[in-house]
């Protein structure tokens, strides 16, 4: 119990820390360069201090870094398909016409252009005279994931 | 020093994330059933395991490795989730691919092939596939009662940040 308690507490102080950086300060500390800060700190930490203990700790300490830099995106830009279900759920539009209609019309529906935005200021792509043009590093990427894709035979919604 | 009871003990959950994840692919192999319920379905069946090898050696751990061992496997099978949900419905990935496809698209031309429209056509396509909505009558409702669950406690993950 005390195990548990111990690291809920550590929980909590990450996402207060998350919301203190993000909400007052507008900075969002879920960055790669700062996971990977935390990494290298964790494997210096690790190898000096030899245990198992210090161990166990380092790696759910950065796995729940890692976790949270998956998590919070999503909470942040909310999804169409949460969108469709809090207008079905929440807002009682079930008539297809109505539902297509309050959903162009909602913020979800520039999601392609925020999502654009977000490609160039995180570096994956880089527009050059109005054209998007790939980075090497992000071409790399995308054949990975197409090699996932084809091992997992996963279908995506489009492209 | 390491003995080798520790190290099982810190390799056993990724190990188990990979065993998870072969099972996943011969489900995605054999069954026609949809990818999410497969994901559902190769992780509890591997959680359950962990459960068991846990128990069995519960005399030989501590609470900490115990807790490690369940928690490193959910957070790192969770990972694998997004890894696989993200080449499912991930728009930023999408708009790479787009890219890739046609290098030196413009933006007029990405909206023109991927818009609000498309957007809303999947994803209408996939809740109802997925087992989430139903249509009756030209209306859509909700099937699936655990999706609001999650639509709730992501509005008020949301509202503790942005708001």
């Amino acid at each position: 119990m005390q195990v548990i308690l111990g690291y809920l507490a550590f929980f909590l102080i990450f996402f207060l820390l998350q919301i203190f950086f993000f909400r007052l300060l507008r900075i969002n500390i879920n960055k790669p360069s700062i996971i990977l800060f935390f990494i290298i700190i964790s494997i210096i930490i690790g190898s000096y201090f030899f245990s198992i203990e210090l161990l166990l700790n380092l790696i759910i300490i950065n796995l729940t870094i890692i976790c949270f830099y998956t998590l919070v995106p999503g909470i942040i830009n909310h999804g169409p398909g949460l969108e469709i279900i809090d207008l079905i759920a929440n807002k009682k539009i079930n008539k297809i016409n109505i539902l297509k209609k309050y959903f162009l019309k909602s913020k979800v529906s520039k999601s392609v252009e925020k999502r654009l935005q977000i490609n160039i200021s995180s570096g994956l792509i880089k527009l050059n005279r109005g054209k998007f043009v790939l980075k090497k590093n992000t071409i790399n990427m995308l054949n990975i994931f197409r090699i996932i894709k084809k091992i997992y035979r996963i279908k995506s919604d489009a492209y | 020093m390491l003995t080798k009871l520790n190290i099982i003990v810190i390799l056993l959950p990724f190990f188990s994330v990979f065993i998870s994840s072969i099972l996943f692919l011969i489900f995605q192999i054999f069954s026609n059933k949809n990818y999410l319920l497969n994901l559902i379905i190769s992780f509890l069946t591997i959680f359950s395991l962990i459960l068991v090898i846990t128990y069995k050696i519960s005399s030989s751990i501590s609470d900490k490795e115990v807790f490690y061992l369940i928690f490193t496997y959910m957070c790192t099978f969770y990972l694998f989730m997004c890894l696989i949900q993200s080449q499912v419905s991930s728009l930023q990935l999408t708009i790479l691919r787009m890219i890739y496809l046609y290098p030196g698209i413009s933006k007029k031309e990405i909206l023109k092939k991927y818009n609000a429209n498309n957007i809303f056509n999947e994803r209408i396509k996939r809740l109802e596939s997925g087992g989430m909505i139903y249509k009756k009558n030209s209306s859509f409702f909700i099937k699936n009662n655990k999706i609001i669950l999650y639509l709730n406690f992501t509005k008020i993950l949301k509202k503790i940040f942005i708001s």
